[in-house]
């Protein structure tokens, strides 16, 4: 036999033994439930083995071991013993399975090892560095962290896989590895079930998760095999969640809600689809008391529905989000929450630095505490003080956008930066500073945020905070009581009784209304004025009493030539306030001290009595004007909706 | 017999999951109620449609719609579990006690195993329960308990809580140090201290507390406990302090505006212990005014309550 074919021969030996180590993992080896002592490490077979677990400080010499005797083995149920033990049977995986599940203790806080799968002396996993992990830091002691934040990812689709990829080589670029990886339910499309766990989840992501624990909290998907008040389907199959306080934090008692500590890091994991979310459930009477036990310097919860989102989800309309808002938010931010992370709204939203945001709808006014990008480069990070205080201002994220198809419905007023694209977020907490940085399918970062602690920090709410929808802070316009004696009239660019169209509605008018590109073909036409009571309106709107207080009216004019434009000026008659723009500017307000549209906020009351106040156009307003076509929009509002009358007549002229 | 009744499970649980994967490629709750209704309209009017449609519609707090269609779905198939545990879910929160108490019943009926037996009770001593039959209610959490030892921390709960309904508060201690072993859930072990002091059994309680409070980073509601032992024990003053600090730090912790409820319960109690009574029932005004649950008011009426009675 010549030399050639020996090594011919040895590559096919080699190809083929490859493919059996390959083969006989059905879910190759996991990483689970990491402290600063222990970890488990967990794989699945389809044939039976003597299981050992070798491990060591140096690749070259796994010198210690854990043995059969201590690795727990789970079976699909009709192969598991006759005491239907749930704890040990497998919910619906295939017939055949086992589940190995090996507890490694007793290891150093912050080291890395490097383990081996064994089928008794049969080595089954190959002498690859990347199968290792490191214990986390002993609770409360000083170290950095850096981490993985994915969420509704579970397609198994293309997208999916180019977001992990582009985490493996962003990581690889920047040379840092990841300590853990958090993700916010929606793993495995659509049901949750074991073999899409297996396809979705576990093949999709194993060289990530050789090495890093995937630390979940369960969506609505896995929620419909799995059950929270149980602990019993395949989500509950594929996690060891701590539920004794294995990894710090306190003893929920069950592993669909729990925490861990890593360093001076606290992660509070909650359940948000099927249990119960009020104050007086156990959920959340664990969490006030968790909150209550922490003394670490970061606080970070998650769970897998948004309080905030307009992403394919609208947290003002859906129960579980509007719950998780007005009930859980309240305990999180009195305890000290720096960071929450969600996902089932598929999209990228990352919030302001906010607070007490629980009212629903969701509103801006009057709970951010610091409206800069939160970028280094930028504003600057958000501030906030040392420690964990109550109410010192938290950055929601929404990352539902880890795989699946993204869309938008909305702007959810809170949000600082919004991307309908695929990705990721990277989070790194060093020192004071946390920064999170969202990562797209690309492998751009899109998005950079930053939480700088230090000393103490006082905020105060922001009454009229940049805004997402315009991307600009808004231009405070003082609220005026009235105007003042129509003078005598050169032109009228819009006189009484002109055609305008109009909208109403109990909820807002649509994103943009006030701007000249918005199309208002839908909108109802009628001629000015508008409202009911007094016998002084053309447009009767006769369902407006006990309805709604706000009419939004839109009308386009372009402006004589070479007119002085300092002679341009309102002439309005109305009963009792409202809000003028100028193509998307506001240029005046009479009557409603702060907010617009729904959020509107003081509104006096005021009687037409049949005549007009004039209010000239100061700098601003002739600043807005364009040459050509220009829209001047109207929201006029009643000071109440049991109000007897409302009226709303603007004209606009030019005075000799 | 375990296995076989596993094995129907599993199956009419994928059989289920299927036909729900199948309608549910779209995640947005308003294209998931739309793709369900034209399947439903185009003749797969299925007890697992209406079912699915009934979720979604629960998700957007559309009630009357979800019951339309649970109803539609028992209508198709009187033994639908699932179905029938969501409408009972519902009438017992319109208030509708008797609907729901037939509903739970039938429930019970078509459980297999003991495990759904056992679960099945709690869900018809749930029901029991909103409707003001404390008596009855403990009659099925009992029996739960007997069916499976094992129980759940809610099945505790809900037990401790019908025990003080029934004014046998002298039973809870057992019953929540039981659901502590059982569980290891520190909610159950809480619980189990406020019922120890409810007793008067503060020597049991009070290393418990005193180690809390050297631990615990926040520290009001351990010291509301340590001043109710002080109070029972005769140390009137060392309650004083302990309740006038947990006041300082409620007050730093109590949003202005929207307020954790559970908090403001705790210094409502905190200024009743203290003889503050005009400031605890501004607090329990509130609290009624901000739509808290009974179970939040519950203790600070009791305590206001038994003090003024005093």
């Amino acid at each position: 036999m010549g030399k050639m074919h020996i090594i011919i021969i040895f590559c096919l030996l080699s190809i083929c033994l490859g493919q059996g180590e390959d083969r006989i993992f059905s879910r190759s080896p996991y990483l689970q439930l990491a402290s600063d002592s222990s970890i488990h490490i967990v794989w699945r077979t389809e044939v039976e083995i003597n299981p050992v677990i070798r491990y060591g400080k140096n690749i070259n010499t796994l010198n210690k071991k854990v043995g059969s005797e201590s690795i727990s083995e789970r079976r699909t149920a009709d192969e598991s013993d006759e005491s239907g033990n749930d704890a040990l049977s497998l919910f619906d995986a295939p017939k055949g399975t086992r589940q190995f599940e090996a507890k490694i203790s007793n290891l150093d806080s912050n080291s890395t090892y490097y383990y081996s799968v064994f089928d008794g002396e049969k080595r089954l996993t190959p002498k690859d560095p990347s199968y290792h992990f490191k214990t986390h830091p002993t609770p409360g002691t000083e170290s950095s962290l850096y981490f993985w934040v994915v969420g509704d990812s579970g397609t198994g689709g293309a997208n999916q896989a180019k977001v992990h990829t582009a985490m493996r080589k962003y990581n690889q670029i920047q040379n840092l590895k990841l300590d853990l990886y958090i993700h916010v339910g929606d793993m495995a499309y659509n049901s949750g079930t074991d073999g899409e766990f297996s396809e979705r989840f576990f093949k999709m992501y194993e060289p990530t998760l050789r090495n890093t624990v995937c630390w979940a909290a369960m969506g609505n998907h896995e929620g419909r095999t799995s059950k929270g008040e149980n602990g019993i389907g395949p989500y509950y199959d594929a996690y060891i969640c701590p539920k004794a306080a294995e990894a710090g934090g306190l003893p929920s008692g069950k592993e669909a809600y729990y925490s861990f500590d890593h360093g001076k890091v606290h992660f509070i994991v909650l359940d948000s689809h099927d249990l119960d979310r009020r104050p007086s459930g156990a959920m959340a009477q664990w969490l006030k008391a968790d909150l209550e036990k922490t003394k670490s310097e970061w606080l970070i919860a998650y769970f897998h529905h948004p309080p905030y989102t307009k992403g394919s989800h609208d947290s003002d309309k859906e129960q579980q989000l509007i719950e998780m808002r007005e009930h859980i938010m309240p305990i999180l931010e009195s305890g000290g929450v720096d960071v929450v992370f969600t996902g089932h709204s598929h999209i990228y939203e990352r919030s302001m630095l906010i607070n007490g945001a629980y009212s629903t709808p969701t509103i801006a006014e009057g709970v951010i505490l610091d409206d800069g990008d939160g970028n280094p480069n930028g504003d600057g990070p958000y501030m906030k003080s040392a420690g964990l205080l109550p109410h010192n201002g938290t950055v929601q994220v929404v990352a539902g956008h880890g795989g699946t198809k993204v869309s938008r419905k909305g702007t959810m007023p809170i949000m600082r930066s919004i991307f309908v694209e695929n990705g990721s977020v990277l989070v790194s907490i060093s020192d004071n500073v946390l920064t999170g940085r969202m990562l797209n399918l690309d492998g751009l970062i899109r998005d950079t945020f930053a939480i700088k602690k230090e000393g103490t920090v006082n905020h105060s709410p922001i009454e009229d905070p940049w805004n997402p929808v315009t991307g600009q802070k808004p231009i405070k316009k003082k609220s005026i009581k009235g105007g003042i004696k129509v003078p005598p009239v050169a032109k009228m660019i819009i006189g009484k009784n002109s055609q305008w169209a109009y909208f109403f509605d109990a909820e807002s008018p649509p994103e943009h209304w006030n701007t000249l590109a918005f199309n208002h073909s839908s909108w109802k036409k009628g001629e000015s004025g508008f409202g009911f009571g007094d016998n002084d309106d053309r447009t009767v709107l006769s369902n407006m009493k006990n309805k709604y207080t706000t009419l939004y009216l839109r009308r386009s004019f372009a402006l004589p030539e070479g007119i002085d434009y300092k002679k341009i000026g309102l002439a309005v008659s109305y009963d009792d306030a409202f809000i003028a723009y100028l193509n998307g500017k506001e240029i005046l307000r009479v009557g409603i001290e702060s907010g617009n549209g729904k959020r509107a906020r003081n509104i006096s009351s005021h009687e037409a009595e049949n005549t007009f106040e004039y209010f000239p156009f100061d700098e601003n307003a002739i600043k807005a004007l364009e040459g050509g076509v220009n829209m001047l929009a109207i929201e006029g509002h009643n000071h109440e909706k049991e109000s007897s009358d409302f009226t709303i007549h603007p004209t606009l002229i030019l005075k000799k | 017999m375990h296995k076989i009744l596993f094995r129907i499970h599993v199956f009419s649980f994928l059989f289920f999951v299927a036909m729900g994967s199948l309608v549910t490629s779209h995640h947005d709750t308003k294209v998931l109620i739309e793709n369900l209704t034209k399947r439903i309209d185009s003749g797969e009017s299925t007890a697992e449609n209406y079912y699915k449609r009934a979720i979604e519609y629960r998700v957007l707090g559309q009630i009357k719609e979800a019951e339309k269609d649970l109803k539609m779905a028992l209508k198709r198939n009187a033994n639908f579990t699932v179905a029938r545990r969501e409408m009972t879910r519902i009438l017992s929160k319109k208030g509708n006690h008797k609907r729901a108490i037939l509903c739970a019943e039938k429930v019970i009926i078509n459980a297999l195993t003991k495990r759904e037996k056992s679960s099945a009770m709690i869900l018809l001593a749930e029901v029991l329960s909103n409707a003001g039959e404390p008596s009855e209610a403990i009659k099925y959490s009992s029996s739960a308990f007997e069916l499976n030892p094992n129980g759940k921390i809610e099945w505790y709960l809900l037990h401790a809580r019908l025990l003080r309904e029934m004014k046998r508060d002298d039973e809870r201690p057992k019953i929540l140090h039981t659901g502590y072993q059982t569980t290891g859930s520190i909610v159950l072990r809480n619980v189990w201290i406020d019922s120890l002091l409810e007793c008067q059994q503060y020597e049991t309680a009070l290393p418990i507390i005193e180690k809390e409070l050297l631990e615990n980073r926040l520290k009001s509601s351990w010291k509301i406990r340590r001043a109710k032992a002080y109070i029972g024990t005769g140390k009137i003053n060392a309650a004083m302090n302990d309740l006038r600090t947990c006041i300082k730090e409620l007050n730093q912790r109590i949003h202005p505006r929207n307020p954790d409820m559970t908090l403001i319960a705790d210094r409502g109690l905190a200024h009743a212990l203290l003889g503050n009574m005009n400031t605890a029932k501004n607090d329990l005004a509130h609290l009624v005014q901000i739509g808290a649950d009974k179970w939040v008011t519950a203790s600070l009426e009791k305590a206001i309550n038994s003090i003024e009675n005093q």
